[in-house]
Formats: structure tokens, C-alpha cells, sequence
């Protein structure tokens, strides 16, 4: 119930804001699409899927409050490839495939002081429910979800002032305010409670941001 | 597999012609191109080619725009299996500007416009054809391009058959289930002759000594649009064209007239319906053509067969006397192939890997054996003979339904058989002057005759396991079956202390894991049994009330909560014993 009325709170809050804000002409949403490296917080990952990190992929859409303050949904993808471990045997024996799907709810700040600035750093955090689901060759697949938490920080850089032209013209064909490249870094923990397994991890990517 | 037979006039004809082509200045240097022999795509053959070449096309599927050149003609090798397609849209050859050429022997399909020609003084030909482009298609534009003859082709299942602005010729073609025929724009047509119309939408205008009612097409629906026995367009052509197959008045569409493709359509539905260790049975789809039916000059079938695919070199049936091709001497459309004598030789013995354990299973694989056209594999307990599988031609095999930690025996072994490949082709008319064979249908192949086996392989021990897979998860989808009947949903509070106890407690031991997974195969008949009984579920849950009420104990509460409860209940339960134990001995009064 409690996330039903967090949902609904967030779906509606964005109307009455605007509602009440005459300033519609300053962008509303942050749309961000972002790629790069999740590192598991369990301990012996390598073992099993030859590396420490699997790719990520994620984007999210947050209303923005007030210049400072937004409020999002997020979602994201990550994706390995292992071996599973007869153990009486001593071998890895069979392909793993192993996904997890983060959804995250969260608020996030932005380090924002003026118009016109390069550099914004931001921090932010929130709900996440992890989706996981493993695949074992010749076994049964295996799928849940687990609740926990995330926590991120970053810093993003103004593309605009690269090329005020094409942003001018995101503006008048896109309505897009202002596009910026962000890296930033992403802390979730999300356990299974079936077996107490920490699916979360750190988080390293690079993207876009575009504000509308 | 096709032959090409000439009877001796119609051998010194072609001599007569071919020094006559050779002679002659004009086609010195004349090239044939061939696609995809010597070119990949049509265009690339029409751009390398000069006035006076051709193009000929192999069958296939061409997914293509084509821009035709002057003097560069084109044609399919056999007008059936040869294909253009637009792909859905677009125009499939465009022949604009001053150019002469012909456009011969293609099936097109799948188009807006099949052929256009505009604003062209040149003379195009376009014959013996099939247009099939679509519905909402036009199979022939012509604009301004008054020299354009459209000669013995069929235009089945089109938007518009033939679109043009001045009086073309348009002679021996059959127009059947078009939207429409002819559509000309600005003048009526005088050169409309002998063409056939069947089921239009508008056929007008139908030109001279016209042709109505049913074509007798053989199998429209697999595009053989050759004509059947009785068909009412079977030398109803224009008395100035004769067809090139019996010289007799040209029939009407595009398997007549003197530039038909002569190639039988492929036989069909070859099915292998009996066999023995000696003999193999056969029957096929019969080839309807007229040309195969014809009582006077009836074609006939041939069988091709052999011991590899695609190698049809066979020469045992019959005990040696029917070396493949066997020809038929009548169209009948069964055979039986006796006398074969099929002898293989035993194979080598493959070598087996170590298998590799899974949950229940043990993953196989061994050497491909040459010559084997098969496997067994041999497993066991006691002894690798206890049960064999033949796996067929495969190097690979998952034995299922084992107990893990028993230790199985396993070896596998090859054998051959003989195996018949076998085609079948139609041939048109064998008493006249000239002999033409159809592509094979569709392989069959079976095994027959006695089995070589080989020496067993080396043998393997090993037991399946349960793999475990990192990170430890599980399903938290599967609940409990008769808790969820009897809250009514699977996030019920009791349901999930539940399946958290399961997950915490009976799952870390074998016993635990045992009872989870009994409960799994029975657990489902009684919650169906709850659900079609609800009246019952107040009772359950009451039954369940000690067993939830342990589970949000064992699952919800710190572990000194724990401790101090299970200190109280074994101090209650010594208390009452020793006094149980003092009233037994009149201590206590």
C-alpha cells in the first residue's frame, strides 16, 4: 500500500506543480540514458563468471521540483554469462546465464548555483527492487525479486556550451533545455531473503542527461 | 539432375544455327551472362553487358531493381522457378528511354509495378511470363512506348494487369482474377488478340477472338501455371505464332507460343510409403501438365537415387539392372525399387569423453565415427549393458532420469545402415521431338537393410549431481500450494512466513529438502482440492495456526528471543517432569 501511494504521489505531483508554477519555460523532466560496468558485492564473483563486472545499461525520467530537487523512476539491465559448479565433482559443468532488473524510485539533488553553469555535481537515493533471474543449462530456471535501497553520486558537464547552434536547435525541435554528459557512481543493496544474498553492487557508468 | 535431349533434326537445326551465329558479324562477340555464374546480381550482369548481349538468370529469388540497357535482353532459365520479387514495392525492371529489348521466362511477384517501359520509341518484348505482383499492384506500365509487345504471359492475382497510353500489341496472355485487365488511358486498342479471361474484376476491353472460362491451370495455388487437359487456351493462340514444343497453333499463356520455357514444373509430395530390406516403395504428386497427361504423347518420371544426399548415382535396384536414373515407361505416379542390396561395413568404435553431471543427468559426447550413421549408448549400475538407446546420428546425448551420487557405467558404440537417397523428375514427352526434364523434387531418404555395429567405445564411470549455480537463489515465486488456497493469495502474511521458514530452515538440510520436494508433487492436488472446496478453508487455516505461528516465531524474532523462549519451554518441561517425577515418589505433598 505504502508504494501504491508513493507511486500515485509521484504521478501526480508533477501536474499540481505545474499547475502552480507560471515558469513553465525552465525544463520539468531530466530523461537519463546511461551504460557502463556493475560490480556484485558478493565475494568470489571471477570464480564463477570469469570477471569482476557485468555491462550495465539503465535510464530514468525524473520532475523536476525546483532546479535543486527531482523526484524518478529508473530502471536498468544487467547481464552475465558463468559456469555452474558440480561440487562432488570439483568442476564447472554447464552454462549460467544470470539478469537482474533494478527499478529504482528515488530523489535526487543537484548541485546547482547559477544559469549557465558547467559543472553540477548530484547526489540521490532511494527505493530499489531488484528483479533477478538465473538460468542453469539442463536446470530449472530459477526467478524473484528482492527489496532494498541505492544510493548515487555524480557529477554532470554542460554540453551546450560545446555547440550553442545544435542546442538551439534541440530546443526548437525537441523542447530539450539542456543536454549534459554525466558519470556518476551507484550503490545498491537489494537481499534475497530466501537466501540471504546481497544482489546489489557498485555501479559505474556514463551517459546523457537531457532536461525537458 | 536435367537432360536435354534433341532428335536428330531438331540437332542439325541448332548446327545449321549455331554456324549461322557464328558466322555472322553481328554476333561475334555476343555474350551470354549468367546469374549468379558469372555475376551476382541481375543489374551487375545488365551493367557489364554491351548491345547484342544477354542475360540469363538461374532460378532463384532475386530481390532486385533492375534498369535494363539497349540491346541487352534477359531471361529466366525456367520461367516457373525463377523469381522477381519488389520486395512489396517498387518496380522490378524499369526499361525507360530509348531502348530495344526482351524481358523472358520470369515469375514476377510481390510488386507495385512488375515491368514499366515510358517514353520509349525502342522495341520491347516482354513474353512468357508470369505476373503475380499483388492486389494493389500493376504488373506492366507502359507509357509512351507504342512498340511494346506483351505476348503469351499470365497475369494471375493482380492489381492491374497491363497499364498503357497507346495501342501496344497484347496477344495470347490469359488474365485471370486481376482487378483489372487492360487499362488504357487514352486511345482503344487494336492489337488486342487471342488473349483468355477468366474471373476479373473488369475485363475490358477483351480485343479480338477472345477466350472465356476457367484457363485449367494445374496448381494455381503453387504457382504452376501450366495448362491441364481440356483447357479451353490449348492452341487457341494467334494463328501467327505457333508453339515451340509441337509447332501446332501457339497456346495461350506463358508456356506457349515459340519462346516457352519446355521445363516440366517439379514433381511434388514424394513420400516413401513402405520398405523393406531389399525394396523401397514410392509415390509421388502427379504433374497435371497436359504435356505429362496427354494420352498421344504422355511424359514420364524418372527416379534417381544413391547412398549420399545429393549423390543420386545408385546402381543396385533391380539387383544391378536398374542403375539409377530409372525412367518410367508410363506416367504412373508409384514405384517400387526391389532387388536393392544394401551391404555396409561396420564402423570403427567412436571414443567416448569423460561425461559431464548435471542434476539427474549425465552429459555425453563422443567421436564422430566416418561411415556410422548412427549411435547407441550403453548404460548402467552393475553393468554398461543394462540399458541401450539408439541416439541416431548424433555425437551427443543427455541421459535423464538418473539418481544422483549413483555411479553409472556408460559406453556407446556406431553402426551403419545403408541409406537411400532418392529424387524423382517429370519428363515431357518422350515420342516427340524433343525431351525436357524438370529440377528433382524434395529429397526423401530411408534406412534399410541389416545393421553393422561396431566394437564398443572405451567405458566411462561418473554419477549425476545437483550443480549448483552462484549467486545461491531461489524461485520466490513458488509458495506454498495449500497455505495460498486457504488465505486466499500469495502474499498472505501466514503464507509468507511459510515459505521463509522453508527457505531458512528446511532447505539447509537433505531431510528438510526431501520433505520441501514431497510436498511439491502432492501439494497441488489438495490446494486444487481447497479451491474447488472452499467451504474447508476456515478448517485449514486453523490446522495451519501452530504451523504459522512456529514459522513467524522461528523467522521473525532475534535470535536471543529464540534462545530465551526455547530456555522457558525446556525449563517448563523439566520443571513439570521432576515434579511429576517427586509425586511419583510421594516426595512432594
Amino acid at each position: 500500500m505504502k508504494k501504491t501511494i508513493l507511486l500515485l504521489i509521484l504521478l501526480l505531483l508533477p501536474s499540481a506543480a505545474a499547475a502552480a508554477d507560471p515558469l513553465l519555460d525552465q525544463p520539468r523532466w531530466s530523461l537519463e540514458v546511461t551504460g557502463g560496468t556493475f560490480t556484485p558485492s558478493l565475494g568470489n564473483w571471477s570464480r564463477y563468471y570469469g570477471r569482476r563486472d557485468m555491462p550495465e545499461y539503465a535510464t530514468s525520467l525524473a520532475y523536476k521540483f525546483s532546479p535543486r530537487v527531482e523526484l524518478g523512476v529508473g530502471a536498468g539491465s544487467v547481464r552475465g554469462q558463468g559456469q555452474a559448479y558440480a561440487a562432488l565433482h570439483g568442476t564447472l559443468v554447464g552454462n549460467v546465464t544470470y539478469e537482474l532488473y533494478p527499478v529504482h524510485v528515488f530523489a535526487l539533488v543537484r548541485g546547482v548555483v547559477s544559469e549557465g553553469q558547467w559543472l553540477v555535481p548530484y547526489v540521490g537515493g532511494g527505493w530499489t527492487r531488484m528483479f533477478y533471474q538465473k538460468k542453469v543449462q539442463d536446470q530449472e530456471t530459477v526467478r524473484g525479486a528482492a527489496d532494498g535501497y541505492h544510493v548515487r553520486g555524480g557529477l554532470q558537464f554542460a554540453l551546450d556550451h560545446l555547440d550553442q547552434s545544435a542546442s538551439n536547435r534541440m530546443y526548437l525541435d525537441y523542447g530539450v533545455h539542456h543536454t549534459w554528459f554525466l558519470i556518476e557512481a551507484e550503490y545498491t543493496r537489494a537481499v534475497a531473503r530466501s537466501t540471504s544474498t546481497d544482489l546489489g553492487g557498485t555501479s559505474y557508468r556514463g551517459g546523457l542527461l537531457f532536461e525537458f | 539432375m536435367t537432360r536435354t535431349r534433341f532428335s536428330l533434326p531438331l540437332a542439325a537445326a541448332s548446327a545449321v544455327l549455331t554456324i549461322f551465329f557464328i558466322l555472322s558479324p553481328a554476333s561475334v562477340d555476343a555474350v551470354e551472362h549468367v546469374v549468379p555464374t558469372d555475376f551476382a546480381s541481375i543489374q551487375a550482369a545488365i551493367t557489364a553487358a554491351v548491345a547484342g548481349d544477354s542475360v540469363l538468370v538461374e532460378p532463384g529469388i532475386y530481390l532486385e531493381t533492375i534498369t535494363l540497357k539497349d540491346g541487352v535482353s534477359i531471361s529466366g532459365r525456367e520461367t516457373a522457378r525463377t523469381f522477381l520479387s519488389g520486395n512489396g514495392n517498387g518496380t522490378v525492371i524499369s526499361a525507360d528511354g530509348p531502348i530495344n529489348t526482351s524481358i523472358r521466362n520470369f515469375t514476377f511477384v510481390n510488386a507495385s509495378i512488375g515491368v514499366r517501359s515510358s517514353n520509349n520509341p525502342g522495341s520491347v518484348s516482354i513474353t512468357n511470363n508470369v505476373f503475380q505482383v499483388g492486389m494493389g499492384g500493376v504488373a506492366v506500365a507502359i507509357q509512351t512506348s507504342p512498340l511494346t509487345e506483351v505476348v503469351n504471359n499470365v497475369f494471375f492475382q493482380n492489381g492491374t494487369a497491363v497499364s498503357c497510353d497507346s495501342d501496344i500489341k497484347i496477344i495470347n496472355n490469359i488474365f485471370a482474377n486481376n482487378s483489372a485487365t487492360i487499362s488504357n488511358t487514352t486511345v482503344i486498342p487494336a492489337n488486342i488478340f487471342n488473349n483468355a479471361f477468366s474471373s476479373n474484376v473488369q475485363s475490358i476491353p477483351t480485343g479480338t477472338a477472345a477466350v472465356t472460362g476457367d484457363p485449367l491451370f494445374v496448381d494455381p495455388g503453387n504457382r504452376d501455371f501450366h495448362l491441364r487437359e481440356n483447357s479451353p487456351c490449348i492452341d487457341a493462340g494467334n494463328a501467327a505464332y505457333t508453339d515451340n514444343f509441337d509447332f501446332t497453333q501457339s497456346d495461350i499463356g506463358a508456356y506457349g507460343g515459340p519462346f516457352a520455357d519446355l521445363t516440366p514444373f517439379p514433381v511434388a509430395g514424394l513420400t516413401i510409403t513402405s520398405s523393406t530390406d531389399t525394396s523401397i516403395s514410392l509415390t509421388w504428386s502427379p504433374n497435371n501438365c497436359y504435356l505429362m497427361t496427354s494420352a498421344a504423347a504422355p511424359g514420364t518420371y524418372s527416379i534417381w537415387y544413391g547412398n549420399a544426399s545429393g549423390d543420386y548415382n545408385g546402381q543396385d535396384a533391380e539387383g544391378g539392372m536398374s542403375p539409377s536414373p530409372i525412367d518410367l515407361l508410363s506416367p504412373t505416379v508409384s514405384f517400387a525399387m526391389t532387388g536393392l542390396n544394401p551391404s555396409p561395413t561396420a564402423p570403427a568404435a567412436p571414443v567416448l569423453d569423460q561425461p559431464s553431471p548435471r542434476d539427474s543427468k549425465l552429459v555425453l559426447a563422443w567421436s564422430a565415427v566416418s561411415g556410422a550413421t548412427g549411435y547407441k549408448v550403453y548404460y548402467g549400475i552393475a553393468s554398461q549393458f543394462e540399458n541401450t538407446l539408439d541416439v541416431g546420428d548424433t555425437t551427443s546425448h543427455t541421459l535423464t532420469g538418473l539418481t544422483n551420487g549413483q555411479t553409472y557405467r556408460v559406453a556407446v558404440s556406431a553402426y551403419a545402415q545403408a541409406q537411400y537417397f532418392i529424387v524423382v523428375s517429370a519428363t515431357y514427352g518422350t515420342d516427340q521431338a524433343f525431351e525436357h526434364e524438370s529440377a528433382n523434387s524434395p529429397e526423401v531418404s530411408v534406412k534399410i537393410g541389416p545393421i553393422r555395429e561396431s566394437f564398443l567405445s572405451n567405458v566411462k564411470t561418473d554419477f549425476p549431481e545437483t550443480v549448483t549455480s552462484f549467486p545461491p537463489l531461489s524461485n520466490s515465486r513458488r509458495g506454498c500450494f495449500i497455505a495460498t488456497a486457504a488465505y486466499g493469495y500469495y502474499s498472505a502474511p501466514e503464507v509468507q512466513a511459510l515459505r521463509d521458514f522453508r527457505d531458512r530452515y528446511l532447505l539447509t538440510t537433505a531431510f528438510g529438502t526431501a520433505c520441501v520436494e514431497w510436498y511439491y508433487r502432492h501439494g497441488p492436488a489438495a490446494a486444487a482440492f481447497l479451491n474447488a472446496h472452499p467451504g474447508f478453508k476456515p478448517a485449514v487455516r486453523a490446522a495451519l495456526m501452530p504451523a504459522v505461528g512456529a514459522a513467524v516465531f522461528m523467522t521473525r524474532t532475534s535470535t536471543v528471543m529464540k534462545a530465551g523462549v526455547f530456555l522457558m519451554i525446556g525449563s517448563a518441561i523439566t520443571f513439570g517432569l521432576m515434579r511429576k517425577r517427586r509425586a511419583g515418589t510421594g516426595g512432594l505433598r
